[in-house]
């Protein structure tokens, strides 16, 4: 038993909210379960994205709002929602995103794959490097993101990561061969590569991956 | 919107189940979602049952409930822990009874749920509470043609055939009692003996259905 907000929030990169990891600390295997809190009116709350996308799970979801109030856009239609609110999307290739229209407006997602048994996919991995990727302490998130890595071996997004934060750590070759998978996984994340300053070490290199 | 649907919990159709005093918002059968149940319930007072008494023991699900507003005692096994909004209960062993009473009223609670290792499949129990409320008013005509939308999912369940059997004798259908019963005995012979020991709803067909 817990509460969402006795969670340990973790910053995401790049926007504004945070994430409680809720099915890692809880230990539900069955399902996915997260909540996401953004701390002022006019914040992203959960990111623009689709579930195909690399590192994605394909999960179809079901939105939460849990406390405050978020305007969700999903394939271009608009709904604000307050606590108690709900949006299911089943698709995974429907682009979805939500901003906070209150200050800390938490959302919980909880996902799966009809017809699947719930793998937790490598995206926790992801998260749980966030901290130490923006603290500087790129052994310590190349340490997080190799575990996670041993059991998805094959998400992109993680082998992405890792690579960023090799190049960071100054492994060159590492950070080469992983980008290298994680093209071969999922082409479409050499665009990821084309303007991220993380990669800059490497770039340069004649073997960096085309 | 089109493929995607918003509503706030509490505006999903409610069903009053427990007699009455416990409303339940169906919320994965109005939305359509296929990969893990969920569900919502509403007591109107304090002391009211906002999640029955049970166990997971046969659909082997494990469960997360949420409260999201009031106030709730939960049960947990030999164990009680009282919870307000923004609370998680997780309950990993589906043999476990638990259960939870609001402490406030117009408490909220949602369940989510799912099996660890096999594929979710929606389960037969939907029926049973979508039909509830007709059956408690006595229109046993409507709750029969509510449960047994069923059928085309749930055709292979004993428990949804014995239950249309019950809203058919109770709504003097007997013929389609009888035909109901025959199908549980070949399902599930043992849940029927079981159940119809002092179930009045057969009483009219009891004697033909050799029970």
């Amino acid at each position: 038993m817990l509460r969402i907000d006795d969670v340990a929030p973790i910053q995401a990169i790049a926007e504004p909210f945070q994430i409680r990891l809720l099915r890692r600390e809880l230990g539900v295997q069955a399902f996915g379960i997260n909540a996401y809190t953004a701390p002022a009116a006019g914040d992203r709350v959960i990111e623009e994205h689709d579930e195909l996308g690399g590192g994605a799970a394909g999960h179809e979801e079901l939105y939460l709002v849990v406390s405050g109030k978020a305007t969700f856009i999903v394939d271009g239609a608009k709904a604000e929602l307050g606590a108690g609110g709900l949006v299911h999307v089943p698709d995974p290739a429907s682009r979805r995103s939500a901003t906070a229209a209150e200050p800390n407006t938490t959302v919980l997602v909880v996902g799966g794959t009809p017809g699947e048994v719930n793998r937790p996919g490598g995206w926790e991995a992801n998260v749980l490097a966030n901290p130490p990727y923006l603290a500087g302490d790129y052994d310590e998130a190349i340490r997080i993101a190799s575990e996670g890595l041993e059991e998805n071996a094959d998400n992109a997004g993680l082998l992405y990561n890792l690579a960023c934060f090799q190049a960071l750590a100054g492994r060159g070759d590492e950070a080469v061969e992983l980008l290298r998978r994680a093209y071969e996984v999922l082409p479409a994340a050499r665009e990821w590569a084309t303007d991220d300053s993380d990669l800059d070490s490497i770039r340069d290199r004649r073997d960096f991956p085309a | 919107m089109m493929k995607v649907k918003a509503i706030n919990v509490t505006d999903i159709a409610p069903r009053r189940i427990m007699g009455g005093t416990m409303l339940w918002h169906p919320v994965r059968r109005t939305l359509g979602i296929r990969s893990f149940g969920t569900n919502a319930y509403t007591a109107l007072n304090t002391g009211d049952r906002v999640v029955e008494e049970h166990s997971e023991g046969a659909a082997r699900h494990e469960e997360v409930y949420l409260v999201l507003r009031g106030r709730a005692e939960f049960q947990l096994g030999d164990d009680t822990a009282e919870v307000g909004a923004g609370g998680l209960v997780f309950i990993s062993d589906p043999d476990l009874r638990r259960g939870a009473v609001a402490t406030e009223a117009n408490t909220t609670v949602l369940a989510f749920g799912g099996p660890v290792g096999t594929p979710y499949e929606p389960l037969v129990w939907e029926h049973d509470f979508a039909a509830q409320e007709s059956y408690d008013a006595g229109d046993f005509e409507a709750a029969y043609e509510i449960a047994s939308e069923g059928l085309e999912e749930h055709g292979e369940s004993a428990r949804l055939h014995y239950n249309l059997a019950c809203y058919a004798a109770r709504g003097r259908h007997q013929e389609l009692a009888l035909h109901h019963l025959e199908q549980a005995l070949k399902l599930d012979a043992d849940l029927v003996r079981t159940w119809s020991a002092d179930d009045h709803d057969l009483d009219s067909v009891r004697e033909r259905a050799g029970l």
